[in-house]
């Protein structure tokens, strides 16, 4: 935006005093933002003697991965001594198909919705919406009897099912507002040039929509590897995704507690939503805000 | 052979109706014009011809066969869109030969077909190109070439001009002209703009608000205008419409013109020919059209022609011709005169007006009386 | 070009189908929702109808699970902490996030690496920021001690385990992972705002303060609108994050709706009384959300 600084006449010293304002204030800021990252990260990398001896915000004396170690393979998470390692791949194979059958739905559905207006598709898109903002509390009792009834109880499979579903209101809400700006003369020509729905969708939509994939991919990634609740209520012991047995293991009053060891697991945790975020914050924004201004 | 016949169509959405009672003809090899002000339906029609939207009601025949169930890819039509609907994530090439491969035409033969067309249109040298890559006019021609690589025996053109400019508009005019008569294959195409209908068409349908006011050949819809809306709409500079009384002097219809001379208001009688069919409607008002064309100056026409004086309230050169505002019965109208022999404003000049093209409506259904 | 007999026979199955594929596409994922959404909604409605202890039942006996709910000071101590939590958290999300996004709204040059560190927090699950807070605030090892150690001999911060503090503990947690996310809302709404706007004004002789507060703020106010119906819907689904910062203690004190209503359903088998809890978070958020809703889609209708 037109800034005072390029217009002939503006006070110079103020205005340097006001750079200075901002960038001070911006500056607290980002410390404060980045602070809780850098004591979990330079506590995981300290022995516990040199944690006990309460230097919370000093650098470690040396470089110590054994509590990384420790949490990757060889902490005790209730009676299992085996570390996150376990956990963590049982998050990795709830989320992949999850996010991968909920985009291709959400895909299908909102391009089916947005692009073939037929009659009632504009009620059953709000009724589907309403998805997204349902506390998942109401549903997790009944949830829970289903999955049983569907012999998928206490599994990642459940959980698989569970993330599809719900997923299916986000998804279709990005995929369908993402097409509702494609112009629908772009499926009549296909028409007439003899493709069929799938056809259309297939070679010419999907080439089309790279940009919404990766924010729905990115956005249903973050939300079943952080997810927490579902994971909780629906499973136990070892088919516990990576939060539940994050919070185990910090909660875990058992042993002695091994600060160092809590800090790497919590970062072990939080680590493929950090990266995915930090090589395509841009998609993740995206997404935020797709989400959010929802309708 | 292909000819389309469409009775009785009618389409709505939701609460408006969009098409109202359509029966339409195209006869074999002709080129149709549909002409008619934005949101008349046009776009609608067109697209139910095409299979793109379901009918509510009416029968659509192709050759004589109805096909009112029939998908569009089994129709034998191709359409050019406004936008062009280009594919925007394949190249030039595969844009024109997408048609072909969903036929499973062979690639090899999809090659050549490909070839063919782009030569014809003269965009060889775009094939690998994608559609962000082209200027509007070579877009133009991509959708055009979409359309003929399938050799269908009907065209549909949905505005496919509108979005030039004013010279490649011309050109490309010229060029579909060309592919018309090369082809002869019948054409159905949408436009607003009347001087693309007037040049391109072998007969115009002017629509209004669903309904078809005129269907005929350019010359009868300019001459012999079914009713005022049909008459306002094609011309430009537009029809002039002046309210008159018929009366009868000396054995002789005509219409009483109210003037003004000199600042001050006369009225000219203007003997009307063949007025058999207007006896009835003596002393009573009718609407005289009046194209400015039709009153122009004395020197240039025949002198058999009625004339009037008036005053010239103010000129519009447009170089061929200039337009004299004069005033007729209180309203401004427009005369059609040689810049040579155009008054300054305010002068009075002498007008001849050739009253064997003049039109007449009723005033209160709106209709040509004939 | 086709065989005109072989082509109505096309049409009458392959072309019919293919008319009615959209809707056959969407209906499985349509009624999917309607079942796991609206038909579980239901479902919990009744079993908070009934006596349900360890296992649902079906056995209809009216409102006492609310009468006793509401009597409950486990569940009014939960909501008040979800006026208090919800009220605290939009208001200083919305705040921080607003001025954070204005002063990057000032070219400024590290603009990237900023609003990639002020949003970060927002990609990390609830579990794991409660865990980073919990480590940082414990009063024997945490910033408390060291300040203490650092000679600020009286600096106290003991909220975590302070039963009538440790909600605020949740709050602070909560904005330092959503305000980024407000930042980003209002940064690429500003960079929408009509530039001519700024520069007349500025013609006019407005100071860059003036034109925000006087004429870029107020014209935000959908966003804050969006912000405001965002937070509030996290905050009353909020259940993870005091899970991993205080579990809801000391005692009860910190406990939300969501906590009350998985100790209810999970721990203490009360599933009646868990479905009536739910029942009530779904009625807040509803609250929210229904008139938010309908103004959208009206506004779209008329727009
Ligand atoms: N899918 C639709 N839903 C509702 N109304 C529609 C739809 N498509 C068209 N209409 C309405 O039908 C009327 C006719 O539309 P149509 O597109 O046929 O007009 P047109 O003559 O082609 O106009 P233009 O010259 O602007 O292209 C318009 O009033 C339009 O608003
Ligand atoms: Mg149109």
């Amino acid at each position: 935006m037109a800034e005072p600084k390029t217009l002939p006449g503006a006070n110079g010293k103020r205005h340097l005093l006001g750079r200075l304002f901002i960038w001070t204030l911006l500056l607290a800021a980002a410390v404060l933002y980045l602070g809780p990252i850098y004591v979990v990260l330079s506590t995981s990398l300290k022995d516990l003697a040199e944690i006990r001896a309460g230097a919370l915000l000093d650098l470690p004396h040396e470089l110590n991965f054994t509590a990384w170690r420790e949490a990757w393979s060889s902490a005790c998470i209730g009676v299992r001594c085996e570390g996150l390692r376990p956990y963590f791949l049982n998050s990795v194979i709830m989320s992949v198909p999850s996010v991968a059958i909920s985009t291709l739905i959400g895909a299908l559905s909102g391009y089916a919705l947005s692009l073939f207006r037929f009659r009632g598709a504009n009620i059953i898109f709000a009724l589907m919406l309403f998805g997204c903002f349902i506390p998942f509390q109401i549903v997790i009792l009944p949830m829970a009897q289903t999955l049983g009834f569907l012999g998928v109880a206490n599994s990642i499979t459940g959980l698989i099912v569970v993330h599809t579903i719900y997923g299916i209101s986000f998804t279709t809400l990005f995929f369908r507002n993402y097409y509702v700006s494609v112009p629908q003369e772009l499926v009549r020509a296909a028409t007439m040039d003899g493709a069929g729905f799938f056809r259309i969708f297939w070679h010419i939509m999907l080439p089309l929509s790279v940009p919404i994939i990766v924010v729905s991919v990115i956005w249903q990634f973050t939300q079943v590897w952080n997810e927490f609740l579902f994971g909780a209520s629906f499973t136990s012991g070892g088919s516990q995704p990576v939060t539940v047995a994050l919070n185990n293991l910090i909660n875990s009053t058992t042993s002695v507690k091994q600060y160092n060891v809590d800090m790497a697991a919590a970062l072990i945790a939080a680590a493929p939503t950090l990266v995915v975020y930090i090589i395509a914050g841009r998609f993740f924004v995206r997404g935020l805000t797709a989400g959010a201004v929802k309708g | 052979m292909a000819t389309i016949s469409i009775e009785h169509a009618s389409k709505s959405f939701g609460s408006t109706k969009v098409l109202k009672d359509i029966s339409l003809d195209v006869k074999d090899g002709e080129f149709l014009v549909l002409l008619g002000a934005s949101g008349c339906g046009k776009s609608t029609l067109l697209n139910i011809i095409a299979g793109l939207e379901p009918m509510a009601d009416g029968t659509i025949r192709l050759d004589g066969e109805v096909v009112n169930d029939v998908h569009p890819k089994n129709r034998d039509i191709a359409m050019v869109f406004q936008s062009y609907a280009l594919y925007p994530n394949m190249t030039v090439e595969r844009n024109i030969a997408f048609g072909l491969e969903m036929r499973k035409i062979s690639k090899a033969e999809r090659k050549a077909t490909v070839r063919e067309v782009a030569s014809t249109l003269q965009i060889e040298h775009l094939l690998s190109r994608k559609p962000s890559q082209l200027s509007g006019g070579q877009r133009q021609r991509v959708a055009m070439g979409r359309a003929l690589v399938r050799r269908p025996k009907i065209f549909l053109f949905d505005e496919p001009l509108s979005n030039l400019d004013a010279k490649l508009r011309g050109e490309m005019r010229t060029e579909i002209k060309k592919l018309h008569q090369t082809l002869k294959a019948t054409m159905v195409y949408v436009t607003h703009d009347q001087i693309e209908a007037m040049t391109l068409a072998d007969r115009i349908a002017i629509m209004k608000d669903g309904e078809i006011q005129q269907i005929g050949t350019p010359q009868e819809i300019y001459s012999k205008p079914a009713n005022m809306y049909v008459a306002g709409f094609v011309g430009a500079p537009p029809m002039n419409f002046v309210e008159v009384d018929l009366v009868k002097r000396e054995e002789q219809l005509g219409a009483i013109l109210p003037a003004v001379l000199k600042g001050e208001p006369v009225d000219h009688f203007l003997p009307l020919p063949n007025s058999k069919h207007l006896e009835a409607r003596e002393n009573t008002k009718v609407i005289l059209g009046l194209r400015p064309e039709i009153i122009t100056d004395s020197t240039s026409t025949h002198s058999s022609a009625p004339e009037i004086e008036c005053d010239v309230e103010f000129l519009e050169p447009t170089g061929a011709d200039t337009l004299c505002i004069i005033r007729l019965n209180g309203h401004p109208a427009k005369a059609r005169v040689s810049p040579l022999f155009a008054c300054p404003p305010g002068e009075s000049m002498r007008f001849t007006l050739d009253t064997h093209r003049a039109c007449l409506f009723d005033p209160t259904t709106e209709q040509a009386i004939t | 070009m086709s065989h005109p007999q072989q082509r109505k026979q096309q049409m009458s199955v392959l072309d019919r189908l293919q008319r009615y594929l959209p809707q056959l596409v969407v209906a499985p994922p349509f009624l999917l929702l309607v079942f796991f959404v609206y038909g579980f909604i239901a479902w919990t409605g009744i079993i908070s109808l009934t006596n349900s202890r360890m296992l649902p039942t079906f056995d209809v006996q009216g409102i006492q699970q609310y009468v006793r709910l509401l009597a409950m000071d486990r569940w009014n101590v939960a909501f008040d902490n979800l006026l208090i939590f919800g009220s605290l958290y939009i208001l200083f999300s919305i705040t921080i996030g607003c001025v954070l996004a204005v002063l990057l709204d000032q070219r400024i040059r590290a603009e990237g690496a900023l609003r990639t560190i002020y949003l970060y927090p927002m990609a990390i699950s609830f579990i794991v920021t409660g865990t980073a807070w919990k480590w940082i605030l414990n009063p024997s090892l945490g910033i408390e001690s060291y300040m203490q150690k650092l000679g600020w001999e009286s600096f106290q911060f003991d909220w975590i385990v302070n039963r009538d503090m440790a909600i605020y503990v949740v709050v602070i947690a909560a904005v330092w992972q959503a305000s980024g996310f407000v930042m980003a809302l209002f940064l690429s709404a500003l960079r929408t705002v009509d530039e001519d706007i700024i520069r007349a004004a500025h013609l006019d002789g407005a100071s860059t303060t003036r034109i925000y507060f006087g004429i870029i703020l107020p014209s935000l106010r959908p966003v804050f609108l969006s912000a405001f119906v965002i937070l509030a819907h996290l905050s009353i689904k909020s259940f993870d994050l005091v899970v991993a910062l205080t579990n809801g203690g000391p005692g009860y004190s910190s406990t939300l709706p969501a906590n009350f209503m998985y100790e209810m359903a999970f721990r203490r088998n009360q599933i009646g009384l868990g479905a009536a809890s739910a029942m009530m978070m779904l009625a807040t958020v509803a609250a929210i959300i229904v008139p938010y809703l309908y103004s959208e889609l009206r506004a779209k209708r008329h727009g």
